[in-house]
């Protein structure tokens, strides 16, 4: 019976030894895959930031303002072109 | 002694070569003792035990010295995995460390400055260096044109460079994201990558001087760059890892993640800085003057929305800066205001009760010498009402109401303005001004003081003065940040006053005054002109001028403190009414428009297209 018990705790120790190896290259693996994740939000973060940035200095006002006067031919509002509406009444 | 297996071979060999020997009968090789007695051995069978004796006897010895020589190598063995794990650990251990674990620093970005609507005014953008080891490089590699592609260098020319260098050296530097990648592919040996950060200022010149700049090493030198340069810096992380042997990580030891610098929220509004700063770069081209300084204050909470200085500079591209471009000149120049100053004389008596809007002085003959000093108006205007006085801006009607006010009530009412003191906006070289403390005031200081001379304000002093008439006579600091909600400011006027103040300021603005350029079309505006020699050494400049208004708008509600100064027009006309007005009008106009503001009750103003939101 003892005999048994030993033989049995001998092949989980060999067992467990080599998940426990097994699991160790695991380990390594994903780390590695996290750690390239990891890069890539980086630079996919860093990628948004300089869009966003080219978004703003393609939209600042002066930049807007030569557009629409040069290219789209648009003329700023005077007072001339202005309804006036009394207080509560829709024009 | 019987013969028996042995372990050492010597005994194995030796009966083995005895019985072979036996058998064969034959002469055996070699002439040595042992088969000298296995000669014998036929002969006279009793002599076999005697001969085992000697053949162990003999092999006895060698074997005690080989086990010996095993146990001292097992020995040598233990000792010395003794003294590695348990004498010098230390050392030891940092010999492995030092070959498996990395250390790798992380960078932090520094904050972003924002506007108070979000739009981005400087932000930075990571980029790559590129460096070359000429020890590792190899200048004939097949990738070498690509590479140099990359680059934006001919073959030839990073050939060149490469056999010129003696060291590690830095080939370029702002190469963007994607082309950072395209060399890392190429897998040239002797090419290292370093990330860098490059600050960015969308808004270019607009922002320029207000924002300022940082150097190379990411630190603040001008501007809100500089004032905020703490909060804007973050600091940088490290990171300990632990590497195989073609330098892949595979684990993690310490990690001491980088803090990127604060974002900062400011009270700009980018919308209404660029109207500041076209219509400053208008006027400075229409008047060919030295500069124009625009500021634009919300007179409800203090905020400061724009200000812009003419002539500016590219912030991206830096090459060659002149001192007199990068200066905010809104905020570190100091000028003698003139007229602009005029309404706080004016409040001050009205404050003391020594006059009345319709107190009637006389400036007959149009000039008044006091100490020996004679100071003049323009023209002769006769006797006129205090209201009258500021509408047709009369340096002598001015001195006349000055004469009723107290010295040191005078000069509390003005330091209660925030003259003479900086704004405590943090702004960087931001100056005090100049105004002497009234006890060392001759007669003449008090009359010059009390139409803006013998004294100096930065604009964005000025600009702050005002919000007091903007306002029931409280006036707010002025502040770099948003400011929620409605603010109670410190008591300078009583209210009566500043209303009373707001209707001759109007009436400045009106067609009988000085400043009838500024008025705009569908609102009422209320402002004050000033047109100021310049001092020089020794006097006053004949033909060199500041001219300025400062205004509010509209005049019910009042929202806008604008506040204009020309420096040195030099195109023909120099009167603040002529040079100055006509600007604030113009971003006045257009700032009221870009907030889609209601107008003043009486006329509301709807665009014939589009709907405005109201209450804005």
């Amino acid at each position: 019976m003892t005999r048994l018990v030993n033989w049995l705790l001998a092949a989980a120790l060999l067992v467990s030894a080599l998940a426990l190896v097994n699991s160790r290259y695991h380990e390594r693996r994903l780390f590695a895959l996290a750690e390239q994740m990891e890069r890539q939000i980086e630079k996919r973060v860093t990628e948004i930031e300089n869009l966003q940035v080219a978004v703003t200095s393609l939209r600042t006002p002066g930049r807007l303002a030569s557009v629409a006067k040069d290219t789209l031919g648009m003329v700023p509002i005077t007072h001339a072109e202005t309804v006036y509406a009394p207080k509560g009444r829709s024009p | 002694m019987i013969a028996r297996p042995h372990f050492f071979f010597g005994s194995w060999s030796a009966s083995e070569r005895a019985a072979r020997q036996a058998k064969a009968g034959g002469r055996p090789k070699g002439g040595s003792r042992t088969a000298a007695t296995g000669r014998a051995a036929p002969r006279t069978a009793s002599a076999q035990p005697n001969d085992e004796i000697l053949t162990w006897r003999a092999t006895a010895n060698r074997s005690k010295w080989v086990l010996g020589l095993l146990t001292a190598g097992l020995c040598v063995v233990w000792v010395k995995a003794f003294w590695l794990q348990h004498v010098n650990v230390e050392q030891w251990q940092k010999r492995a460390e030092n070959r498996f674990e990395r250390v790798r620093d992380l960078s932090a970005a520094r904050g972003r400055l924002l506007d108070r609507n979000g739009d981005v005014l400087a932000v930075s953008i990571s980029e790559y260096r590129v460096g070359l080891v000429p020890r590792l490089f190899d200048v004939g590699h097949p990738k070498l044109s690509e590479l140099a592609g990359l680059l934006g260098l001919s073959t030839t020319e990073l050939r060149r460079r490469v056999q010129g260098a003696k060291g590690f050296f830095y080939v370029t530097s702002r190469l963007d994201l994607s082309l950072a990648d395209k060399v890392r592919a190429l897998r040239v040996p002797g090419v290292e990558l370093e990330q860098e950060f490059r600050r960015y200022y969308p808004h270019g010149p607009a922002f320029a001087n207000l924002v300022g700049f940082t150097d190379l090493k990411d630190k603040g030198q001008e501007g809100l760059e500089l004032a905020f340069d703490t909060k804007l810096q973050g600091t940088p992380g490290v990171e300990r890892v632990v590497v195989d042997r073609q330098n892949r990580v595979f684990d993690k030891k310490t990690y001491d993640p980088a803090n990127p610098g604060q974002d900062l929220r400011l009270s700009f509004d980018a919308g209404i800085q660029a109207i500041a700063f076209t219509a400053a770069q208008q006027a400075l081209e229409q008047h060919q003057a030295k500069s124009v300084s625009v500021v634009v204050v919300d007179s409800r909470t203090g905020e400061v929305l724009a200000m812009a200085n003419a002539p500016s500079f590219n912030p991206n591209e830096r090459t060659r800066l002149d001192p007199n471009r990068v200066r905010n000149r809104a905020a570190t120049d100091t000028f003698e205001p003139g007229s602009t100053l005029k309404p706080f004389t004016v409040a001050a008596a009205l404050d003391a009760r020594v006059v009345s809007p319709s107190t009637s002085l006389s400036t007959e003959p149009g000039r008044i010498v006091i100490d020996g000093r004679t100071i003049r108006d323009t023209k002769i205007h006769g006797t006129l009402t205090v209201s009258e006085i500021l509408e047709k801006s009369s340096n002598v009607g001015t001195i006349r109401v000055a004469q009723k006010i107290a010295r040191d009530l005078f000069y509390q009412k003005l330091r209660a303005s925030g003259f003479g003191e900086p704004t405590h906006m943090r702004l960087p070289a931001e100056p005090a001004g100049r105004l002497r403390p009234w006890q060392s005031w001759a007669a003449v200081d008090k009359a010059t003081v009390s139409f803006g001379h013998g004294m100096s304000v930065s604009l964005v002093q000025l600009a702050g003065a005002y919000t007091v008439f903007a306002r029931e006579g409280d006036r707010v600091p002025l502040s770099l940040y948003q400011v929620a909600g409605p603010v109670v400011g410190q008591p300078v006027f009583t209210p009566e006053t500043a209303r009373a103040v707001r209707r001759m300021l109007e009436r400045a603005a009106g067609p009988e005054g000085t400043g009838p350029k500024a008025r705009i079309p569908g609102f009422r505006v209320a402002g004050k002109t000033g047109t100021a020699h310049k001092p020089e050494a020794g006097g006053y400049a004949k033909a060199k001028y500041l001219s300025s208004f400062v205004g509010l708008v509209p005049v019910d509600q009042p929202r806008f403190v604008i506040a204009v100064a020309v420096d040195e027009p030099a195109a023909g006309r120099h009167f603040g009414g002529e040079v100055a007005a006509p600007v604030f009008a113009q971003v006045a106009n257009e700032s009221l428009r870009r907030m889609q503001m209601s107008p003043d009750p009486a006329v509301r103003v709807v665009p014939a297209v589009g709907l405005v939101e109201e209450g804005t």
